[in-house]
Protein backbone atom coordinates (compact mmCIF):
# COMPACT_ATOMS: atom_id res chain seq x y z
CA UNK A 1 0.00 0.00 0.00
CA UNK A 2 2.80 2.37 0.90
CA UNK A 3 4.32 1.70 -2.48
CA UNK A 4 1.17 3.03 -4.05
CA UNK A 5 1.38 6.10 -1.80
CA UNK A 6 4.92 6.61 -3.03
CA UNK A 7 3.71 6.37 -6.59
CA UNK A 8 1.02 8.94 -5.93
CA UNK A 9 3.61 11.29 -4.41
CA UNK A 10 5.76 10.96 -7.50
CA UNK A 11 2.69 11.53 -9.66
CA UNK A 12 1.79 14.73 -7.79
CA UNK A 13 5.36 16.00 -7.89
CA UNK A 14 5.41 15.29 -11.60
CA UNK A 15 2.24 17.26 -12.17
CA UNK A 16 3.57 20.17 -10.14
CA UNK A 17 6.79 20.33 -12.13
CA UNK A 18 4.88 19.95 -15.37
CA UNK A 19 3.22 23.30 -14.79
CA UNK A 20 6.36 25.16 -15.74
CA UNK A 21 8.15 23.98 -18.83
CA UNK A 22 11.35 25.78 -17.92
CA UNK A 23 11.63 24.24 -14.50
CA UNK A 24 12.89 20.78 -13.67
CA UNK A 25 10.58 18.25 -15.26
CA UNK A 26 10.18 14.60 -14.37
CA UNK A 27 10.13 12.49 -17.46
CA UNK A 28 9.42 8.96 -18.49
CA UNK A 29 8.63 7.37 -15.22
CA UNK A 30 9.54 3.77 -15.65
CA UNK A 31 11.11 1.02 -13.66
CA UNK A 32 14.87 1.49 -13.82
CA UNK A 33 16.56 -0.96 -16.13
CA UNK A 34 20.17 -0.05 -15.47
CA UNK A 35 22.59 -3.00 -15.86
CA UNK A 36 23.29 -2.85 -12.13
CA UNK A 37 19.70 -3.72 -11.25
CA UNK A 38 19.65 -6.50 -13.81
CA UNK A 39 22.96 -7.92 -12.54
CA UNK A 40 21.55 -8.06 -9.02
CA UNK A 41 18.34 -9.71 -10.28
CA UNK A 42 16.46 -6.75 -8.83
CA UNK A 43 14.97 -5.40 -12.03
CA UNK A 44 11.39 -6.29 -12.91
CA UNK A 45 12.72 -7.80 -16.09
CA UNK A 46 16.08 -9.37 -16.79
CA UNK A 47 15.67 -9.00 -20.52
CA UNK A 48 15.30 -5.49 -21.73
CA UNK A 49 16.66 -3.22 -24.32
CA UNK A 50 17.54 0.40 -23.57
CA UNK A 51 14.76 2.89 -23.96
CA UNK A 52 15.24 6.09 -25.86
CA UNK A 53 18.50 7.70 -24.90
CA UNK A 54 18.33 10.14 -22.03
CA UNK A 55 21.10 12.45 -21.01
CA UNK A 56 20.54 11.79 -17.33
CA UNK A 57 18.19 9.39 -15.62
CA UNK A 58 17.37 8.74 -12.02
CA UNK A 59 15.51 5.60 -11.06
CA UNK A 60 13.97 4.32 -7.89
CA UNK A 61 11.81 1.35 -7.10
CA UNK A 62 10.42 -0.63 -4.27
CA UNK A 63 9.02 -4.10 -3.89
CA UNK A 64 5.54 -4.87 -2.60
CA UNK A 65 7.03 -6.90 0.23
CA UNK A 66 9.12 -4.17 1.77
CA UNK A 67 7.51 -2.52 4.74
CA UNK A 68 9.30 0.74 4.20
CA UNK A 69 7.12 2.83 1.94
CA UNK A 70 9.91 4.89 0.41
CA UNK A 71 12.09 3.34 -2.29
CA UNK A 72 15.30 1.72 -1.06
CA UNK A 73 16.78 1.03 -4.45
CA UNK A 74 18.15 3.73 -6.71
CA UNK A 75 20.09 4.12 -9.90
CA UNK A 76 21.51 7.01 -11.87
CA UNK A 77 22.48 6.69 -15.48
CA UNK A 78 24.18 9.13 -17.81
CA UNK A 79 24.83 9.06 -21.53
CA UNK A 80 28.21 10.80 -22.08
CA UNK A 81 27.34 11.56 -25.71
CA UNK A 82 25.11 14.38 -24.48
CA UNK A 83 27.78 15.95 -22.29
CA UNK A 84 30.70 16.27 -24.70
CA UNK A 85 31.36 17.83 -28.08
CA UNK A 86 30.41 15.63 -31.00
CA UNK A 87 32.97 14.38 -33.50
CA UNK A 88 33.52 16.36 -36.69
CA UNK A 89 31.41 13.97 -38.76
CA UNK A 90 28.31 13.99 -36.60
CA UNK A 91 25.11 14.36 -38.60
CA UNK A 92 21.44 13.55 -38.14
CA UNK A 93 21.65 10.39 -40.24
CA UNK A 94 24.58 9.16 -38.19
CA UNK A 95 22.74 10.00 -35.01
CA UNK A 96 19.70 8.07 -36.20
CA UNK A 97 22.00 5.14 -36.99
CA UNK A 98 21.22 4.42 -40.63
CA UNK A 99 24.36 5.89 -42.15
CA UNK A 100 27.80 4.30 -42.02
CA UNK A 101 29.67 4.53 -38.77
CA UNK A 102 28.60 1.64 -36.53
CA UNK A 103 31.26 2.60 -34.00
CA UNK A 104 29.82 6.10 -33.81
CA UNK A 105 26.40 4.60 -33.17
CA UNK A 106 27.73 2.37 -30.41
CA UNK A 107 29.65 5.21 -28.74
CA UNK A 108 26.63 7.46 -29.01
CA UNK A 109 24.42 5.07 -27.09
CA UNK A 110 26.92 4.12 -24.38
CA UNK A 111 25.41 4.84 -21.02
CA UNK A 112 27.11 4.53 -17.65
CA UNK A 113 25.22 3.81 -14.48
CA UNK A 114 25.52 3.32 -10.78
CA UNK A 115 22.85 1.36 -8.94
CA UNK A 116 22.32 1.10 -5.21
CA UNK A 117 20.32 -1.78 -3.80
CA UNK A 118 19.67 -1.98 -0.09
CA UNK A 119 18.57 -5.26 1.45
CA UNK A 120 18.35 -6.63 4.93
CA UNK A 121 20.32 -9.73 5.89
CA UNK A 122 17.81 -12.46 6.66
CA UNK A 123 19.81 -13.76 9.65
CA UNK A 124 21.07 -10.60 11.37
CA UNK A 125 18.49 -8.16 10.00
CA UNK A 126 21.36 -5.76 9.30
CA UNK A 127 21.58 -3.93 6.00
CA UNK A 128 23.44 -5.31 3.00
CA UNK A 129 24.43 -2.47 0.70
CA UNK A 130 25.00 -3.34 -2.94
CA UNK A 131 26.62 -0.90 -5.31
CA UNK A 132 26.77 -1.87 -8.96
CA UNK A 133 28.51 -0.07 -11.79
CA UNK A 134 27.26 -0.76 -15.26
CA UNK A 135 27.54 0.19 -18.89
CA UNK A 136 25.49 -0.68 -21.91
CA UNK A 137 25.22 0.19 -25.55
CA UNK A 138 23.49 -0.71 -28.76
CA UNK A 139 25.83 -2.58 -31.09
CA UNK A 140 23.60 -3.08 -34.06
CA UNK A 141 20.32 -1.87 -35.49
CA UNK A 142 18.88 -3.43 -38.61
CA UNK A 143 15.96 -1.76 -40.34
CA UNK A 144 13.85 -3.24 -43.10
CA UNK A 145 14.33 -1.69 -46.54
CA UNK A 146 10.92 -0.03 -46.17
CA UNK A 147 11.89 1.43 -42.80
CA UNK A 148 15.15 2.75 -44.22
CA UNK A 149 13.30 4.30 -47.13
CA UNK A 150 10.77 5.88 -44.76
CA UNK A 151 13.55 7.35 -42.60
CA UNK A 152 15.52 8.68 -45.58
CA UNK A 153 12.36 10.13 -47.13
CA UNK A 154 11.42 11.83 -43.86
CA UNK A 155 14.95 13.17 -43.47
CA UNK A 156 15.06 14.70 -46.93
CA UNK A 157 11.55 16.10 -46.55
CA UNK A 158 12.88 17.82 -43.43
CA UNK A 159 15.96 19.19 -45.22
CA UNK A 160 13.74 20.42 -48.07
CA UNK A 161 11.56 22.10 -45.49
CA UNK A 162 14.64 23.87 -44.11
CA UNK A 163 15.38 25.12 -47.61
CA UNK A 164 11.83 26.46 -47.70
CA UNK A 165 12.44 28.19 -44.34
CA UNK A 166 15.49 29.88 -45.84
CA UNK A 167 13.32 31.21 -48.68
CA UNK A 168 10.63 32.27 -46.21
CA UNK A 169 13.15 34.25 -44.17
CA UNK A 170 14.22 36.11 -47.30
CA UNK A 171 10.61 36.70 -48.29
CA UNK A 172 9.78 38.05 -44.84
CA UNK A 173 12.65 40.50 -45.00
CA UNK A 174 15.23 38.62 -42.95
CA UNK A 175 17.79 38.82 -45.72
CA UNK A 176 21.52 38.45 -45.29
CA UNK A 177 21.80 42.14 -46.13
CA UNK A 178 19.60 43.02 -43.16
CA UNK A 179 21.71 40.74 -40.95
CA UNK A 180 24.78 42.87 -41.76
CA UNK A 181 23.13 46.29 -41.85
CA UNK A 182 20.52 46.00 -39.07
CA UNK A 183 21.19 42.83 -37.09
CA UNK A 184 18.55 43.63 -34.45
CA UNK A 185 15.79 43.93 -37.03
CA UNK A 186 17.04 40.75 -38.68
CA UNK A 187 16.90 38.93 -35.34
CA UNK A 188 13.35 40.08 -34.67
CA UNK A 189 12.03 38.82 -38.01
CA UNK A 190 14.03 35.59 -37.74
CA UNK A 191 12.65 34.90 -34.26
CA UNK A 192 9.07 35.52 -35.39
CA UNK A 193 9.39 33.25 -38.43
CA UNK A 194 11.11 30.43 -36.52
CA UNK A 195 8.51 30.52 -33.74
CA UNK A 196 5.68 30.26 -36.25
CA UNK A 197 7.29 27.42 -38.18
CA UNK A 198 8.25 25.46 -35.05
CA UNK A 199 4.57 25.26 -34.09
CA UNK A 200 3.58 23.53 -37.31
CA UNK A 201 3.22 19.75 -37.31
CA UNK A 202 5.23 19.44 -40.51
CA UNK A 203 8.35 20.34 -38.55
CA UNK A 204 8.09 17.14 -36.54
CA UNK A 205 7.45 14.69 -39.38
CA UNK A 206 10.96 13.27 -39.04
CA UNK A 207 10.34 12.24 -35.43
CA UNK A 208 7.75 9.65 -36.40
CA UNK A 209 10.15 7.96 -38.82
CA UNK A 210 13.07 8.06 -36.42
CA UNK A 211 11.00 6.44 -33.70
CA UNK A 212 10.37 3.33 -35.79
CA UNK A 213 11.62 0.24 -34.02
CA UNK A 214 14.40 -1.47 -35.96
CA UNK A 215 13.55 -4.99 -37.04
CA UNK A 216 16.55 -6.34 -35.15
CA UNK A 217 18.66 -4.74 -32.45
CA UNK A 218 21.66 -6.15 -30.61
CA UNK A 219 22.61 -4.63 -27.25
CA UNK A 220 25.59 -5.23 -25.02
CA UNK A 221 25.80 -4.66 -21.27
CA UNK A 222 28.38 -5.17 -18.56
CA UNK A 223 28.13 -4.64 -14.80
CA UNK A 224 30.19 -5.10 -11.64
CA UNK A 225 28.84 -5.23 -8.13
CA UNK A 226 30.50 -4.75 -4.78
CA UNK A 227 28.88 -5.46 -1.42
CA UNK A 228 29.07 -3.75 1.96
CA UNK A 229 27.64 -5.08 5.17
CA UNK A 230 25.93 -2.99 7.83
CA UNK A 231 27.01 0.32 6.23
CA UNK A 232 30.67 -0.46 7.01
CA UNK A 233 33.15 0.34 4.21
CA UNK A 234 35.77 -2.10 5.54
CA UNK A 235 33.42 -5.00 4.82
CA UNK A 236 33.75 -4.32 1.08
CA UNK A 237 33.84 -7.54 -0.98
CA UNK A 238 33.15 -8.71 -4.51
CA UNK A 239 29.52 -9.38 -5.26
CA UNK A 240 28.86 -10.10 -8.89
CA UNK A 241 30.17 -9.50 -12.38
CA UNK A 242 28.16 -10.05 -15.50
CA UNK A 243 28.21 -9.34 -19.18
CA UNK A 244 25.43 -10.06 -21.61
CA UNK A 245 24.07 -9.66 -25.12
CA UNK A 246 20.41 -9.08 -25.88
CA UNK A 247 18.98 -9.69 -29.33
CA UNK A 248 15.64 -8.04 -30.00
CA UNK A 249 13.25 -8.68 -32.87
CA UNK A 250 10.35 -6.23 -33.26
CA UNK A 251 7.42 -7.00 -35.50
CA UNK A 252 4.91 -4.27 -36.12
CA UNK A 253 1.31 -5.32 -35.49
CA UNK A 254 -0.12 -2.43 -37.51
CA UNK A 255 -1.37 -3.38 -40.93
CA UNK A 256 -0.94 -0.19 -42.92
CA UNK A 257 1.78 1.75 -41.19
CA UNK A 258 3.54 2.05 -37.87
CA UNK A 259 1.70 5.09 -36.66
CA UNK A 260 -0.01 3.27 -33.81
CA UNK A 261 3.27 1.77 -32.64
CA UNK A 262 1.88 -1.64 -31.74
CA UNK A 263 4.59 -4.28 -31.67
CA UNK A 264 5.34 -7.85 -30.83
CA UNK A 265 8.82 -7.88 -29.36
CA UNK A 266 10.84 -11.08 -29.07
CA UNK A 267 14.10 -11.17 -27.11
CA UNK A 268 16.91 -13.64 -26.64
CA UNK A 269 19.57 -13.07 -23.98
CA UNK A 270 22.88 -14.77 -23.30
CA UNK A 271 24.75 -13.85 -20.14
CA UNK A 272 27.96 -14.79 -18.34
CA UNK A 273 27.70 -14.29 -14.60
CA UNK A 274 30.34 -14.54 -11.91
CA UNK A 275 28.58 -14.70 -8.55
CA UNK A 276 30.41 -14.23 -5.25
CA UNK A 277 27.41 -13.78 -3.02
CA UNK A 278 26.94 -17.39 -1.87
CA UNK A 279 28.71 -19.08 1.03
CA UNK A 280 30.16 -22.59 0.86
CA UNK A 281 30.10 -25.27 3.55
CA UNK A 282 33.00 -23.60 5.38
CA UNK A 283 30.87 -20.45 5.72
CA UNK A 284 33.13 -18.57 3.29
CA UNK A 285 32.06 -16.73 0.21
CA UNK A 286 33.03 -18.49 -2.98
CA UNK A 287 32.74 -17.45 -6.59
CA UNK A 288 30.46 -19.45 -8.84
CA UNK A 289 30.28 -18.94 -12.59
CA UNK A 290 27.04 -19.30 -14.50
CA UNK A 291 25.68 -18.99 -17.98
CA UNK A 292 22.20 -17.59 -18.47
CA UNK A 293 20.17 -18.21 -21.56
CA UNK A 294 16.60 -17.10 -21.94
CA UNK A 295 13.92 -15.38 -23.89
CA UNK A 296 10.98 -13.07 -23.58
CA UNK A 297 7.94 -12.12 -25.59
CA UNK A 298 6.21 -8.82 -25.15
CA UNK A 299 3.13 -7.26 -26.66
CA UNK A 300 3.45 -3.52 -26.83
CA UNK A 301 0.44 -1.34 -27.48
CA UNK A 302 0.00 2.38 -27.30
CA UNK A 303 -0.59 2.58 -23.54
CA UNK A 304 -0.11 -0.95 -22.36
CA UNK A 305 2.58 -3.54 -22.67
CA UNK A 306 2.77 -6.97 -21.13
CA UNK A 307 5.06 -9.90 -21.51
CA UNK A 308 6.60 -13.01 -20.05
CA UNK A 309 10.22 -14.03 -19.68
CA UNK A 310 12.02 -17.23 -18.83
CA UNK A 311 15.75 -17.47 -18.16
CA UNK A 312 17.70 -20.57 -17.31
CA UNK A 313 20.82 -20.14 -15.14
CA UNK A 314 23.18 -23.05 -14.86
CA UNK A 315 26.68 -24.33 -14.20
CA UNK A 316 27.94 -27.88 -13.64
CA UNK A 317 26.38 -28.19 -10.19
CA UNK A 318 23.46 -25.79 -10.06
CA UNK A 319 20.50 -25.23 -12.29
CA UNK A 320 17.83 -22.65 -11.59
CA UNK A 321 15.55 -20.36 -13.52
CA UNK A 322 13.64 -17.12 -13.44
CA UNK A 323 10.06 -16.95 -14.67
CA UNK A 324 8.23 -13.64 -14.48
CA UNK A 325 5.40 -11.71 -16.01
CA UNK A 326 5.59 -7.98 -16.56
CA UNK A 327 2.95 -5.36 -17.18
CA UNK A 328 3.43 -1.66 -17.85
CA UNK A 329 0.75 0.97 -18.24
CA UNK A 330 1.24 4.48 -19.51
CA UNK A 331 -0.93 6.79 -17.42
CA UNK A 332 0.20 9.86 -19.28
CA UNK A 333 3.15 10.90 -21.39
CA UNK A 334 5.54 11.01 -18.48
CA UNK A 335 3.96 8.64 -16.01
CA UNK A 336 4.20 4.87 -16.22
CA UNK A 337 3.20 2.24 -13.70
CA UNK A 338 5.10 -1.00 -13.94
CA UNK A 339 4.61 -4.25 -12.11
CA UNK A 340 6.30 -7.63 -12.20
CA UNK A 341 5.39 -10.90 -10.55
CA UNK A 342 6.96 -14.32 -10.64
CA UNK A 343 9.83 -16.51 -9.52
CA UNK A 344 13.40 -15.28 -9.31
CA UNK A 345 16.57 -17.37 -9.50
CA UNK A 346 17.37 -19.65 -6.56
CA UNK A 347 15.26 -21.78 -4.30
CA UNK A 348 14.75 -19.41 -1.37
CA UNK A 349 13.66 -15.79 -1.08
CA UNK A 350 12.85 -15.93 -4.77
CA UNK A 351 9.57 -14.08 -5.11
CA UNK A 352 9.54 -11.30 -7.70
CA UNK A 353 6.90 -8.73 -6.76
CA UNK A 354 7.88 -5.29 -7.87
CA UNK A 355 6.17 -2.02 -8.44
CA UNK A 356 8.16 1.00 -9.38
CA UNK A 357 8.67 4.32 -10.99
CA UNK A 358 11.60 5.92 -12.66
CA UNK A 359 12.12 9.39 -13.94
CA UNK A 360 14.75 10.94 -16.12
CA UNK A 361 15.33 14.62 -15.82
CA UNK A 362 17.36 16.85 -17.97
CA UNK A 363 16.89 20.57 -18.09
CA UNK A 364 19.76 20.87 -20.50
CA UNK A 365 21.74 22.57 -17.76
CA UNK A 366 23.57 19.59 -16.28
CA UNK A 367 27.15 19.74 -17.45
CA UNK A 368 30.26 17.66 -17.10
CA UNK A 369 32.39 19.95 -19.22
CA UNK A 370 32.23 23.38 -20.69
CA UNK A 371 31.67 23.70 -24.37
CA UNK B 1 29.15 39.23 -34.66
CA UNK B 2 30.93 40.21 -37.84
CA UNK B 3 34.25 38.56 -38.64
CA UNK B 4 36.87 39.83 -41.08
CA UNK B 5 38.94 37.94 -43.63
CA UNK B 6 41.88 39.72 -45.26
CA UNK B 7 41.89 38.88 -48.96
CA UNK B 8 45.39 40.36 -49.43
CA UNK B 9 46.88 42.80 -51.87
CA UNK B 10 47.13 40.34 -54.76
CA UNK B 11 44.03 40.76 -56.89
CA UNK B 12 44.13 37.33 -58.48
CA UNK B 13 44.12 35.40 -55.20
CA UNK B 14 41.53 32.65 -55.63
CA UNK B 15 39.47 32.57 -52.43
CA UNK B 16 37.44 29.65 -51.22
CA UNK B 17 35.29 28.71 -48.27
CA UNK B 18 33.90 25.58 -46.64
CA UNK B 19 31.27 24.98 -43.99
CA UNK B 20 31.30 22.02 -41.61
CA UNK B 21 28.13 21.63 -39.55
CA UNK B 22 28.45 19.37 -36.51
CA UNK B 23 25.09 18.50 -35.03
CA UNK B 24 22.72 15.59 -34.51
CA UNK B 25 19.98 17.75 -36.01
CA UNK B 26 18.93 17.81 -39.65
CA UNK B 27 20.71 20.75 -41.29
CA UNK B 28 20.69 22.86 -44.42
CA UNK B 29 23.15 25.64 -45.28
CA UNK B 30 23.05 28.41 -47.85
CA UNK B 31 26.06 30.58 -48.76
CA UNK B 32 25.36 34.12 -49.92
CA UNK B 33 27.62 36.74 -51.43
CA UNK B 34 26.55 40.18 -50.23
CA UNK B 35 27.87 43.08 -52.30
CA UNK B 36 28.73 46.43 -50.80
CA UNK B 37 25.64 47.95 -52.40
CA UNK B 38 23.34 45.59 -50.53
CA UNK B 39 22.65 43.19 -53.38
CA UNK B 40 23.12 39.57 -52.57
CA UNK B 41 22.94 36.27 -54.36
CA UNK B 42 22.99 32.63 -53.37
CA UNK B 43 26.28 31.12 -54.48
CA UNK B 44 25.88 27.60 -53.09
CA UNK B 45 23.81 25.46 -50.79
CA UNK B 46 24.01 22.04 -49.19
CA UNK B 47 21.88 19.47 -50.93
CA UNK B 48 18.30 18.69 -50.09
CA UNK B 49 18.05 15.86 -52.60
CA UNK B 50 18.30 12.23 -51.61
CA UNK B 51 19.56 11.03 -54.98
CA UNK B 52 22.19 13.68 -55.21
CA UNK B 53 24.66 12.83 -57.97
CA UNK B 54 27.23 15.31 -56.71
CA UNK B 55 29.31 13.88 -53.86
CA UNK B 56 30.62 17.39 -53.23
CA UNK B 57 27.22 18.29 -51.85
CA UNK B 58 26.54 16.48 -48.58
CA UNK B 59 23.06 16.52 -47.12
CA UNK B 60 23.99 17.44 -43.57
CA UNK B 61 24.41 21.17 -44.05
CA UNK B 62 28.07 20.92 -45.03
CA UNK B 63 29.52 22.89 -47.91
CA UNK B 64 32.72 21.34 -49.17
CA UNK B 65 35.45 23.57 -50.61
CA UNK B 66 33.65 26.27 -52.56
CA UNK B 67 35.51 28.75 -54.80
CA UNK B 68 34.06 32.19 -54.11
CA UNK B 69 36.04 34.16 -56.65
CA UNK B 70 39.12 36.30 -57.10
CA UNK B 71 40.14 38.63 -54.31
CA UNK B 72 39.55 41.64 -56.56
CA UNK B 73 35.92 40.54 -57.11
CA UNK B 74 34.90 39.78 -53.54
CA UNK B 75 36.86 42.44 -51.68
CA UNK B 76 34.59 44.83 -49.72
CA UNK B 77 31.76 42.29 -49.80
CA UNK B 78 30.47 39.76 -47.30
CA UNK B 79 30.16 36.01 -47.37
CA UNK B 80 27.11 35.19 -45.29
CA UNK B 81 26.29 31.59 -44.37
CA UNK B 82 22.84 30.78 -43.05
CA UNK B 83 22.40 27.33 -41.53
CA UNK B 84 18.96 26.06 -40.53
CA UNK B 85 18.66 23.08 -38.21
CA UNK B 86 15.66 20.95 -37.28
CA UNK B 87 15.92 19.20 -33.89
CA UNK B 88 12.41 17.79 -33.72
CA UNK B 89 13.49 14.14 -33.89
CA UNK B 90 15.22 14.51 -30.53
CA UNK B 91 13.36 14.09 -27.25
CA UNK B 92 12.28 17.28 -25.50
CA UNK B 93 14.99 17.08 -22.85
CA UNK B 94 17.76 16.51 -25.38
CA UNK B 95 17.04 19.37 -27.76
CA UNK B 96 18.27 22.15 -25.50
CA UNK B 97 21.39 20.17 -24.78
CA UNK B 98 21.99 19.52 -28.48
CA UNK B 99 21.61 23.23 -29.26
CA UNK B 100 24.50 23.85 -26.87
CA UNK B 101 26.56 21.21 -28.68
CA UNK B 102 26.12 22.63 -32.21
CA UNK B 103 29.41 23.57 -33.79
CA UNK B 104 29.97 25.09 -37.22
CA UNK B 105 33.40 25.64 -38.71
CA UNK B 106 33.52 28.33 -41.40
CA UNK B 107 36.83 27.92 -43.24
CA UNK B 108 38.33 30.51 -45.56
CA UNK B 109 41.50 30.22 -47.59
CA UNK B 110 43.42 31.80 -50.46
CA UNK B 111 43.86 35.31 -49.05
CA UNK B 112 46.37 37.13 -46.89
CA UNK B 113 44.76 35.61 -43.78
CA UNK B 114 45.58 32.20 -45.31
CA UNK B 115 43.59 29.37 -43.76
CA UNK B 116 41.23 30.87 -41.26
CA UNK B 117 38.47 29.07 -39.37
CA UNK B 118 35.65 30.96 -37.68
CA UNK B 119 32.87 29.79 -35.44
CA UNK B 120 29.50 31.37 -34.89
CA UNK B 121 28.94 33.82 -32.06
CA UNK B 122 26.08 34.14 -29.61
CA UNK B 123 24.38 36.88 -31.59
CA UNK B 124 24.43 34.72 -34.73
CA UNK B 125 22.08 32.06 -33.38
CA UNK B 126 18.30 32.17 -33.00
CA UNK B 127 16.40 29.28 -31.42
CA UNK B 128 12.64 28.67 -31.27
CA UNK B 129 11.27 28.39 -27.71
CA UNK B 130 10.80 24.62 -27.97
CA UNK B 131 14.34 24.19 -29.37
CA UNK B 132 12.98 22.48 -32.48
CA UNK B 133 14.20 25.08 -34.98
CA UNK B 134 17.58 26.78 -35.02
CA UNK B 135 18.91 29.41 -37.38
CA UNK B 136 22.56 30.45 -37.42
CA UNK B 137 23.67 33.29 -39.69
CA UNK B 138 27.38 34.09 -39.90
CA UNK B 139 28.62 37.10 -41.88
CA UNK B 140 32.31 37.32 -42.74
CA UNK B 141 33.58 40.56 -44.24
CA UNK B 142 36.11 40.29 -47.04
CA UNK B 143 38.59 43.17 -46.79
Amino acid sequence: MKSFITLIIFFCVNLCFAQDKDSLTLKDLEIPNSPGFILLDQAPTSIERPNSVKAFTVGAFNSFGESNGFPKNYAIEITPFWFFKHGKNMSALKYIGIQNGKLTTALKTVSLSVAYVNKDDTLTNKPINNIAFGARTNLLKLYTSKQRKDIYDAYFRTVNHLKYVDSTLNAEGATVALKVIKPDEYKAIETRVLNLIAKKDSVSSIKKAVNLRPLIALDFAIAYNTVFFNNDFSTNRFGRFGTWLTLNYSQSLDKEDNEKNNYLNLYVVGRYLSDGTKKNNQDKYEIQNFFDIGGKFEFEFKKLSFGYEYISRANKEIKTHRSTGLIKYKVQDNLYITGAFGKNFGSTNNLVSLLGVNWGFSTGNEKLSKK
Amino acid sequence: MKRVYDTGLVDNNQLSTAVNVITAGAAYSAVYLLRSGGQFNLIDESTSQRNNPNPEKPANGDILTLPIGLASKVRKSYIVVRTLINMSHLDDDLRKREVELIRIDYSFSGGFSDNQVYNFDNDDITVSPDYKMVSITKPVEMI
